[in-house]
């Protein structure tokens, strides 16, 4: 049981913090047309060192959020196993698992529901810190959390007295993380924590999460639909690998780097294209992507929305497997690909750039 | 609960702003509603505790029936000569007292058990859950017809007690509801989540959630033992009370007097009565949603 | 060029017991005829607030407080609730981030379509059927199943695409988008504005888009408006607003925006906190936060200087400031 903030120093190096193995989550829902099966996350690896930043990225539905909630032991997996620091969860003891409740926390997307709005600041920053050092007294309770504020950068002891409603959205997410670190957590899974905050004040509460985990060597599991987001953060922490999800599959893994600047997997190459500021052409992507996936196909899951789709891809599913060292990508064409999207491609000028002026004067028809 | 779109811009309020609960009370005052709703209730108090100390027990005077409103009997005498002001002073004490036991036993059960069943999802949840959905079922109007007629009591406690116990299925549900709904609030995930104890959870993270809620049905369950008291009293189906409301009623009713003009008050005090207590509850319950629940507002 | 939207001098303030937020504090806006125009700010720079007061959506406690904003001359603000419902949806049509949420879940696509045009006096079955499924196919979906369904039985992205669908269907001159991508993933957002940017080229339609993501609009808009603490501070061309801008804020609000491709180390927030709109501020309201500051900031607020064609910047050194790529 740790009593300071700080990462423990004989943990050994080696074990990952969290592994998980054939992971799958279904829900069963009731539509107007009978039961469906929902496949929010299908058979997935993934393998979380210590101290390691790892974002997750991939549209709504693509099971981040469902990921990040059964790392955090929110949603329980119908398939597969779970080890935190090498101990089965399923088989562990009592013990065991308070260890593991105790070290992977979370902050929820929403800064407006995040917090109780029945209890002041610093109620709830001393709750964790309450029920795990039960021994300390109420000063250094208030210590410890006016502590936490300054590490998030709300620098103000007045803030202690405050309530949610009080503060705004920017705050109370700051908050939150304070929160999540008042117990010490070997992980922090974030979801989306930023995506409900002005785009101008989101790198601070980034910089706020490289500083933690430059100080205390906290593990994070970023959750974003942001690829430009997931880059600051890593490039800022000084690396960091990337996962790409898509209806539940791992789609692409490797050091985030190499994954934005020559993704491997057509749909992060479509995740890219997407984003603002991006060199590729959009309209080479722009038409498929509108297609609605179907539920139940035999390959590929990203099969009717990719360009590059062959008759293969709807026939087979691909396999996870290693393009570059520790850059793994789950395509039949891994590797023939990854030349023609670091290339900028041109794309017509009516296209890629702002649109020209509007004509002026009346009867200037456009077909 | 989502981020409030549409709102005056994300300012945050003054550090001196109060904090919800205190808001609440503050509110109560600064609304208007609430303020008219809470002063015909003090006012009833004032006569139920007044009335006893400053008129005499209303005694039968055949001679002064129906006299009509005059300086020594402000609103009249009745059929026996009672007056009726004392007769209606008398029996605020004994009809608050009932509606307040009333609310305080169906809410205290009711909380105890929606907020338990809400919580605990496993099979003490499930049974409780059921057990109230039985108690739902059970018809109160016969249940507290059969027991008052073996139950002879004329103390206000023990009808309260009754009328509690039959009353707060209910209000149990609806609780379980609010609980279920606020369990899957991200904060109350993130307390499980520290593996804050059950206990913790219930009374310091949900309870004061719930608590707007809990006040805003405690009046309104007075409402209905009001009513419900009223008229049980009126059908003559709980024990005789002499000093009662519901009784005069029955009288009036009985005695067909109400059809002159001289016999009218007998009737028309403690209906009036009732129906303006009654109102002081609605405002006072309309008020506590509306500083509870800002979308309810009307500026 | 035409206005299509003329806002002059626009206020509007709310009032909290005690004290009074002004929102939006004197704004001069045109909007011109076939463009789209982005305008950008953080939350609190009284955008919403300016957008909600065209629509005269301006509820308790907030109030319009001054100016006017003529739509073909004739005011919004002044006409009567009867003539301005003539406009809104026909002439002026609002898409917002509630759109989304906006359908009944009781009503199957088709009837949304209908009792959107019924209000408007369309009541013929045939030729609201046709007019719905040419929009739908125009915002690439299949209207045969769309116009079939209920809105919990279509993904995030189809009712998002319906709902543009919707406020279309009147061919309105004006479409308004209120941060309607915010909680939207990026390439539902991408796939929003693309569909807007085609129904402008085939109808001519002015969009007004509001957010307070500035990379979002830069293949988007044409010309960008940016806001502060209530007032205007910058407009100009996108290109000229993004690669050269002329105003502290602005410049910082770029800078602020991590890109996928620009240079991570250049990325800074900006110092300090909006400023307290139930305050009067003298003078420039940025200047506390501004780092090219000077005393002239603080003593006079800086008008809207013309740096060159069609851009204008509210601060005393426009012209001479020298801003870091």
């Amino acid at each position: 049981m740790e009593t300071t903030m700080g990462a423990e120093e004989n943990r050994a190096e080696d074990v990952p913090v969290i592994e998980l193995s054939g992971i799958g989550v279904t829900h069963h829902v009731k539509g107007s047309s009978g039961r469906r099966t929902l496949e929010a996350l299908r058979h997935l690896d993934l393998e979380i060192a210590p101290r390691e930043l790892i974002v997750v990225v991939g549209e709504s539905g693509s099971g981040k959020t469902t990921l990040g909630r059964v790392i955090a032991g929110l949603q329980k997996p119908t398939r597969g196993t779970m080890k935190f620091m090498g101990v089965d969860l399923s088989k562990a003891s009592r013990e065991e698992f308070l260890r593991y409740r105790r070290a992977v926390q979370m902050v929820h997307q929403d800064p407006y529901t995040s917090l109780n709005p029945a209890l002041t600041i610093e109620d709830s920053l001393t709750a964790g810190m309450k029920r795990w050092d039960p021994w300390m007294k109420k000063d250094d309770l208030v210590r410890r959390a006016g502590e936490l504020l300054v590490l998030v950068g709300l620098s103000e002891e007045r803030h202690l007295q405050k309530y949610p409603h009080q503060l705004s959205g920017g705050q109370r997410q700051r908050v939150a993380i304070a929160r999540a670190l008042s117990i010490s957590p070997e992980l922090l899974v974030l979801d989306e924590p930023v995506s409900m905050i002005d785009a101008s004040l989101r790198i601070d509460i980034l910089d706020v999460l490289i500083e933690i985990k430059r100080k205390f060597g906290t593990g994070f599991l970023f959750i974003t639909h942001d690829v430009a987001l997931a880059r600051y953060l890593c490039e800022k922490a000084g690396g960091g690998r990337t996962a790409v999800l898509y209806r539940g599959s791992l789609m692409e893994l490797g050091e985030t780097h190499g994954v934005i600047e020559a993704p491997a997997n057509p749909y992060m190459m479509a995740l890219i294209s997407s984003s603002p500021g991006s060199r590729t052409g959009s309209s080479a992507w722009s038409t498929k992507l509108a297609n609605s996936p179907e539920d139940d196909v035999e390959g590929c899951r990203f099969y009717q929305r990719c360009i590059y789709a062959q008759a293969v891809c709807a026939a087979k599913e691909p396999p996870l497997s290693e393009v570059a060292p520790g850059h793994l990508s789950a395509c039949h064409f891994n590797g023939a690909l990854v030349q023609s999207t670091t290339t900028a491609t041109t794309a017509p000028a009516s296209l890629s750039g702002p649109p020209s002026p509007a004509p002026s004067g009346p009867g200037a028809t456009k077909t | 609960m989502s981020s409030p779109k549409g709102a005056p811009p994300a300012q945050p309020e003054g550090p001196d702003s109060p904090p919800p609960r205190f808001r609440a009370v503050r509110s109560i005052w600064t609304n208007r509603r609430s303020r008219v709703g809470l002063g015909i209730i003090v006012f009833f108090l004032l006569i139920a505790i007044l009335g006893p100390l400053l008129l005499p027990i209303p005694r039968s005077n055949p001679s002064h029936a129906y006299r009509p409103p005059s300086l020594s009997h402000i609103l009249g005498t009745d059929g026996q000569g009672e007056d009726i002001f004392a007769e209606i002073a008398y029996g605020a004490g004994f009809i608050l007292q009932l509606s307040f036991i009333a609310a305080v036993v169906a809410t205290t059960i009711g909380t105890v058990v929606g907020i338990t069943s809400g919580y605990f999802a496993g099979y003490g949840g499930k049974l409780l859950t059921t057990g109230t959905d039985i108690a739902v079922t059970i018809p109160g109007l016969i249940l507290v017809i059969v027991v008052g007629s073996f139950v002879k009591a004329t103390d206000p406690l023990v009808i309260g007690l009754l009328l509690g116990i039959v009353g707060w299925a209910p209000f149990s549900r609806s609780i379980r509801s609010q609980i279920i709904v606020l369990r899957k609030e991200p904060f109350i995930e993130t307390a499980q989540m520290m593996s804050l104890s059950s206990r913790r959870i219930i009374f310091v993270e949900l309870m004061p959630n719930v608590m707007a809620f809990i006040a805003v049905n405690f009046v309104f369950i007075f409402e209905i033992a009001l009513f419900a008291s009223v008229g049980l009293y009126y059908l003559g189906v709980l024990p005789y009370n002499h000093l009662n409301w519901g009784t005069m009623m029955n009288q009036a009713f009985q005695e067909g007097s109400y059809l002159t003009a001289s016999g009218l008050p007998s009737l028309i005090a403690p209906l009036a009565a009732v129906s303006l207590l009654a109102l002081g509850l609605i405002l006072l319950s309309t008020g506590l949603e509306e500083t509870f629940n800002p979308r309810l507002r009307r500026g | 060029m035409e206005s299509l939207l003329e806002i002059r001098d626009l206020g509007v303030s709310y009032f909290l017991g005690r004290s009074v937020l002004t929102a939006v504090n004197g704004i001069d806006l045109d909007v011109h005829k076939g463009e789209i125009l982005a305008v950008v700010g953080e939350s609190g720079s009284g955008k919403s607030t300016m957008a909600h007061a065209i629509m005269r959506a301006t509820r308790p406690p907030g109030r319009v407080t001054g100016g006017s904003i003529r739509f073909h001359g004739s005011d919004l603000l002044k006409l009567s609730s009867g003539e301005f419902r003539k406009i809104k949806w026909e002439k002026i049509a609002i898409l917002s981030q509630a759109s989304q949420n906006a359908f009944s879940p009781t009503m199957r696509i088709r009837s949304h379509f209908r009792e959107t045009m019924a209000v408007h006096g369309i009541r013929d079955k045939k030729l609201v059927e046709e007019v719905s499924r040419r929009y739908l196919r125009q915002v690439s979906l299949e209207p045969e199943r769309v116009l079939n369904s209920y809105p919990h039985e279509l993904s995030g992205g189809m009712k998002q695409r319906t709902a543009i669908a919707l406020t279309l269907v009147l061919d309105p001159e004006l479409l308004i988008l209120d941060e309607p991508t915010s909680a939207l993933d990026v390439v539902t957002q991408k796939m929003t504005l693309e569909l807007v940017k085609r129904v402008h080229e085939e109808t001519d339609v002015t969009v007004l888009f509001i957010t307070h993501d500035m990379p979002l609009v830069a293949d988007f808009a044409h010309r960008i408006v940016v806001m502060y603490a209530g007032r205007v501070v910058e407009i100009g061309e996108t290109r000229d607003i993004l690669e050269g801008s002329r105003h502290p804020y602005s410049h910082a609000l770029i800078k602020a925006v991590p890109t996928l491709h620009g240079d991570s180390s250049k990325v800074a927030s900006i110092a300090g906190n909006p400023p307290d709109l139930t305050r009067e501020i003298r003078g420039c309201r940025f200047r506390v936060r501004c780092p090219y500051a000077q005393r002239l900031c603080e003593e006079e607020y800086p008008p809207l200087i013309e740096v060159s064609q069609g851009h204008l910047s509210a601060c005393h050194f426009a012209r001479t400031l020298d801003l870091p790529s």
